[in-house]
């Protein structure tokens, strides 16, 4: 082969490369415009759904027939579900582009699982169950938001598939050894580990890692007997790994499931600094939020 | 003592009444409503409302470019505006409010926490 020649073919090799490159941020592009103009498309009208029903169920338009209050409150809940399942979408897109920016701060975890128990309280007392977190004050460098959304994530699935009369454990914990099948991202020196731990089904062995893929459900049958489109988990591990966490799950058929979320504990300065802000709070046992009836 | 006056900026027209009904009705706020930033800008400089709540995504002028323009206008650019946007983006976030926006309330947003937070940001509570 001539000089002249491969000269040429490796002229033709960086141009291919080029194309590739360039195709590629078009491809980038174009799914980023896809995506905001789906959001805004798909916000808009849910938007005005939510907007007209919540106007309805506030009274102040007039009393409901029984029926019609029942009819409404059907709708509200379906509409609140549809909310749920595009912000989870559109979450799960805009972290696997990188477009998702976290907000870390310090925040007392406490304060964390209270926003999340509080959220689905509601829920766990009209299912009749018990609800029980054993907490203890950890000091995290974490966007609040985001985690207190993977706690409710999370709380929320157990009441899924719990049953009336089930108990489902909330306990938090501090642990310095290695977590298990973490990502290299997950290094740090010591982690507040969050378990949710419920009495439900269980996941079969061959489904475990399913259920953090998209569209992963434990039960993945026409006839499961729960709904969700199986994006929840997904995205709670995207963020969990995004804080140099991690997210598992230990399970058996027939007796229950313990999700643990791990997260670094903020470092011994950051710690000392946020503690001051904090006074001194108590440690916190056995705080039981809902008990069904 | 007069409701107070808010200007909803929207070329969503059932988002618009929606809007405009939450206001009224939950705050019993006196609303007037444009389905164009052009026609915004027009009623913003002739009615004076005392808060102006704009859509960010519209396809005549965007509400940054509508909110500019009512910063530069001296007959606007005292009214506090509040951006309706389903753009929740941190980067979103930051840019909206370096740029002197009063507030930003994401969509699809519940009438009677919009009408909450809007008296809140404006201090009409």
């Amino acid at each position: 082969m001539t000089l002249s020649l491969i000269h040429a073919q490796q002229q033709i090799s960086g141009v291919a490369i080029l194309v590739r490159s360039a195709a590629h941020e078009n491809l980038d592009r174009l799914k980023d415009e896809l995506i905001s103009t789906l959001s805004h498309e798909l916000r808009t009208p849910i938007a005005a759904l939510h907007g007209s029903i919540d106007l309805l169920l506030s009274g102040k338009l007039g009393e409901l027939t029984d029926r019609g209050q029942r009819l409404l409150e059907l709708a509200a809940r379906n509409s609140d579900r549809l909310v749920r399942v595009i912000n989870n979408i559109f979450d799960l897109a805009e972290f696997a582009s990188g477009q998702v920016e976290l907000v870390p701060q310090p925040c007392q975890v406490v304060d964390l699982i209270e926003q999340a128990a509080i959220a689905v309280q509601p829920v766990a007392a009209q299912a009749s169950i018990n609800l029980r977190l054993h907490l203890q004050p950890v000091e995290i460098f974490a966007d609040s938001n985001r985690i207190t959304q993977v706690l409710t994530n999370l709380l929320s699935n157990a009441i899924k598939f719990s049953a009336a009369g089930d108990t489902i454990w909330l306990t938090v914990e501090q642990r310095s050894t290695a977590l298990p099948a973490a990502p290299v991202t997950a290094s740090a020196d010591s982690y507040v580990v969050i378990q949710v731990k419920d009495q439900g089904l269980g996941i079969p062995a061959d489904r475990i890692e399913a259920i953090f893929q998209r569209f992963g459900q434990a039960d993945a049958s026409d006839t499961r007997p729960q709904s969700g489109a199986g994006l929840g988990l997904t995205l709670c591990r995207s963020i969990a790994h995004r804080h140099q966490g991690h997210l598992w799950v230990e399970s058996e058929v027939g007796q229950g499931s313990s999700f643990y979320l791990a997260l670094p504990i903020a470092s011994t300065g950051f710690s000392a600094q946020a503690g001051n802000t904090r006074g001194n709070r108590g440690v916190k046992n056995l705080l039981e939020v809902a008990r069904g009836s | 003592m007069a409701a107070k006056r808010v200007l909803v900026i929207d070329d969503e027209d059932d988002i618009r009444e929606i809007a405009q009904m939450s206001l009224e009705i939950m705050a019993g706020l006196d609303v007037c409503v444009a389905r164009s930033s052009r026609e915004g800008l027009n009623l913003a400089e002739s009615e004076q409302p005392d808060a102006i709540l704009l859509d960010v995504m519209m396809p005549d002028m965007d509400g940054v470019a509508t909110f500019q323009q009512l910063q530069a206008n001296p007959a606007t650019q005292h009214i506090p505006v509040i951006l309706l946007t389903a753009k929740v983006q941190v980067s979103d976030q930051r840019r909206f409010a370096d740029l002197g926006v009063k507030a930003m309330i994401a969509k699809p947003f519940k009438p009677a926490k919009l009408a909450e937070q809007i008296l809140q940001v404006l201090g009409w509570n």
